[in-house]
């Protein structure tokens, strides 16, 4: 249980995928312009990561090895995603017509969003068993939608505050996000 | 390689039904013509990037 817990914290503080690993940089740009964006395309990735997770964790240890089948994980993950956000598209179509409204045409990025990927290919590179799958499959969204919220804070401060023409829109979003980088490199020895 | 082939066909397909039917759910009142607020990154294969309707 420690173990689990140390995974957690771990995935989402320690090793952030946005903050630490530079993973899923496009929605981080792309949709931290106000946070209500922010939270529903963490929702979203959140829904995408855990249910590509299951699936992908299930095909490899069912499918795939037992048929030697191995060499074909990549282009199974891939498929299993790009499944997946069509899934969640189509829901949040139905679901929540305003969600699709703010989130509509980014919505497809979550395919290309390497953070997914590399969340599903980390489980089978790490060896997890089925708990740390979902453990680590959990928490590395939230660390996600965590930064994302944070950030999008930040970034509507910024919109109604005097910044250098030379620095305004996407330099200052960066230099924030490398102050960010900085502050949560400080939580290194927490676990 | 038989089973590979087949595999891959089936999630192949799994996709393109998905895909389809996606494309054929109707997009909510007022989302017809939904532009990014995006300005474009140096990605150009983003289909966001504002360089493609140039």
């Amino acid at each position: 249980m420690g173990d689990l817990f140390s995974l957690f914290i771990a995935s989402v503080f320690i090793q952030n995928i946005i903050l630490t690993q530079f993973l899923g940089m496009c929605p981080f740009m792309g949709v931290s312009r106000n946070s209500s964006s922010a939270i529903g395309m963490g929702g979203a990735v959140t829904f995408v990561i855990v249910a590509s997770s299951l699936v992908t964790y299930g095909l490899y240890h069912g499918v795939l090895l037992p048929l030697n089948l191995a060499y074909m994980d990549l282009i199974t993950f891939i498929l299993v995603i790009a499944s997946l956000v069509q899934l969640t598209e189509m829901i949040i179509k139905k679901v929540s017509p305003s969600l699709y409204k703010s989130l509509g045409v980014y919505l497809p990025l979550i395919t290309t969003n390497c953070a997914v990927l590399h969340v599903a290919l980390e489980n089978i590179n790490k060896g997890h068993d089925f708990a740390q799958m979902l453990t680590y499959s959990i928490a590395i969204p939230i660390g996600f939608t965590l930064v994302l919220y944070i950030f999008s804070t930040i970034r509507e401060r910024l919109d109604v505050s005097k910044v250098p023409n030379a620095l305004k829109g996407n330099p200052i979003a960066l230099i924030v996000a490398g102050i960010m980088a900085l502050a949560f490199s400080g939580l290194a020895g927490l676990v | 390689m038989i089973a590979a082939a087949l595999y891959f066909i089936l999630l192949g397909s799994i996709y393109i039904l998905l895909y389809y039917f996606n494309h054929r759910t109707p997009l909510p009142q007022g989302c017809e013509n939904l532009k990014s607020q995006c300005k474009g990154c140096q990605n150009s294969a983003c289909q966001n990037n504002p360089a493609l309707d140039e």
